[in-house]
């Protein structure tokens, strides 16, 4: 976490302008433009620069924004952060949902016609970019049909207005992750069920549905579970394009304003935020990895 | 005994009996001329110029898919589009896999200290996830195409790196390796005489793979503002701009987004395709995945 936070950091060095000119604005003297930099502690070494901003980091205060209303970052995430968890959260219950469902009847079903077809639109979503998908279903959901709409967040969370402004963007953003884990889980599915444990269950004359469910899904799950964890990671990236196509109020958006606003301490709090949920989310991963393969002790999982 | 064959000619027996393989590399070949196709059809000045008087029309026999609002012509665009696709398709996976191969190789070949500390760095940039990490050097480079390309390749370094160098550890302890160090080869020809030509195989498919990853990127960084910028004409980007009237044109957003679709899909099959006539084995290492875009 501390070489991400490096990271993050050495980033903005290499982001082109300079700060202090662009919150002062094109019209200020050089010599004011100075004084900021020597009061923002701009001209000090780049390690010290770090060693200080490290410091506020730890302290949760991530700077200000350079641009207009100067507001800290912190409250710029705090004001975004809650409807892009809500997006991923969505997508990633959607992706989970579908994916065990697909990838199961397609496992089980292997080689017949309802499994060619979640194999042929599987394949399909995972080489269909998300925006495509979002514009499309826009022009047919909300314009032809005007079922729902096309942009912004309902609230209060959990409103009826709400799950309409989700529907769209959770799908999209859940394809590309139920297709993978589909796929995941068919083929993981397929392995379990060939071996020789499973016939044993089978010969021991266990009704089929419970060996599926009890027996083979549990050792299936395995991957899937793997799988769903780094998906997160997915899901926070393409959140940032999901959010700019349904101008939805998200951190992701907010940061793609503040990168082509060149707004250096924005970007930098999000994409710090999100790095570390991201971190944060694999390591609990590992954890729940363990409770369900009891092979895999702490020692063993190291690497 | 049976008539030996040599090992291309089995090879190519095999690729035509892989129907995945043969759809991808058809579907390939097609991205192939269209790129081709734009140098004769498509000159700059065409893609780039505006003719006002053209803004947003619809199909015509001169503009068969129409003009975009500067008045560009939509087909022109997305032949010249498929180059730009291409291009970013091999430079992307080009930088990250030279980069992260010579990692890995010297990562999983020295061991110790060197391993750890290029770990302990890739580690760092695996924290971040692949899009976001993406968009994060992009940004900060400043928005251009070279630009996007040198943040996706950077962005995919680390799993070359460490491919390469998981496949280092295990070839590492055949036999004619120590046949090699016995013999008294060098440590430099050990590794990219040896142990180096064994890999060729697992980056050619994961390569293939990356290269659709890598235009389905570059198509949502180009979207989003931070990747080509006007009037290079890339798929992602015209999405972007044709936005303004897709409702009267539906199909001038289909185009674009059907393009990429069908080349993220062409390189996913042949890539499929590849690792399981090349190495079945990795199977488990290698799915086809989509960039999360």
């Amino acid at each position: 976490m501390l070489g991400v936070t490096f990271l993050v950091f050495a980033l903005l060095h290499i982001m082109p302008g300079d700060p202090a000119r662009a919150m002062l604005g094109p019209e200020a003297s050089q010599e004011t433009v100075e004084a900021l930099r020597e009061e923002l502690g701009l001209n000090r070494p780049f390690l010290v620069q770090y060693g200080s901003w490290l410091w506020r980091v730890v302290q949760l205060d991530l700077g200000r924004s350079v641009h207009g209303s100067h507001d800290p970052v912190t409250e710029i995430i705090a004001r975004h952060w809650p409807a892009t968890l809500e997006l991923t959260v969505v997508a990633m219950f959607f992706a989970t949902l579908f994916g065990a469902i697909t990838g199961i009847v397609s496992a089980v079903r292997a080689n017949h016609l309802v499994d060619h077809v979640a194999r042929t639109v599987t394949f399909l979503f995972l080489a269909m970019p998300g925006f495509w998908l979002a514009l499309e279903m826009v022009i047919i959901f909300s314009h032809h049909l005007g079922w729902l709409p096309a942009t912004r967040r309902g609230e209060p969370v959990g409103s009826v207005e709400w799950i309409r402004h989700m529907v769209m963007p959770g799908f999209v953003l859940g394809t590309g992750t139920w297709a993978f884990l589909s796929r995941i889980l068919r083929s993981s599915m397929l392995e379990v069920l060939g071996a020789d444990y499973i016939r044993t269950a089978r010969a021991k004359g266990l009704p089929e549905r419970r060996v599926v469910f009890k027996h083979a899904l549990k050792n299936a799950l395995i991957p899937f579970v793997t799988i769903a964890g780094m998906s997160l990671g997915a899901l926070l990236g393409g959140a940032v394009i999901t959010e700019t196509v349904f101008s939805y109020p998200g951190i992701g958006r907010e940061m793609i304003g503040a990168i082509l606003a060149r707004d250096a301490p924005v970007v930098q709090g999000i994409v710090l935020l999100l790095a570390g949920v991201f971190v944060l989310t694999n390591l609990a991963v590992d954890l729940l990895y363990m409770v369900l393969d009891p092979r895999i002790r702490v020692g063993g999982a190291a690497g | 005994m049976s008539e030996r064959s040599h090992p291309f000619a089995v090879f190519v027996r095999d690729f035509r009996r892989n129907r995945l393989a043969v759809a991808g590399l058809v579907i390939v070949s097609g991205l192939v001329l269209a790129a081709l196709s734009s140098f004769v059809f498509a000159p700059w000045d065409a893609v780039a110029s505006q003719q006002r008087e053209l803004a947003r029309s619809g199909m015509s026999w001169q503009h068969p898919l129409g003009c975009d609002d500067y008045g560009r012509d939509i087909l022109l665009r997305l032949l010249y589009g498929a180059r730009i696709s291409l291009l970013v398709g091999l430079t992307v996976v080009g930088i990250g896999m030279s980069i992260g191969a010579v990692t890995g190789l010297i990562s999983g070949f020295f061991g110790g200290w060197v391993d750890s500390v290029l770990m302990r760095i890739v580690d760092i940039f695996l924290a971040f996830p692949f899009f976001l990490l993406a968009i994060a050097i992009a940004g900060f480079l400043g928005p251009s195409l070279q630009n996007a390309i040198i943040a996706l390749g950077i962005a995919t370094v680390p799993d070359y790196a460490r491919l390469v160098r998981g496949s280092v550890l295990s070839l590492r302890e055949f036999t004619f390796v120590e046949a090699a160090v016995v013999s008294g080869a060098g440590k430099r020809r050990i590794m990219f005489l040896h142990i180096f030509p064994n890999l060729v195989g697992t980056l050619l498919v994961y390569g293939t793979l990356k290269i659709s990853t890598a235009i389905m990127a570059e198509a949502g960084l180009s979207y989003l503002g931070i990747g080509a910028q006007d009037p290079v004409p890339t798929w992602g980007k015209m999405l972007s701009e044709m936005r303004g009237a897709m409702l009267f044109h539906p199909w001038h957003i289909f185009a674009p987004g059907l393009a990429i679709l069908l080349t993220v899909m062409g390189f996913n099959f042949l890539g499929d395709g590849l690792r399981d006539l090349l190495d079945p084995r990795l199977r488990k290492v290698m799915r086809t995945a989509g960039a999360g875009v």
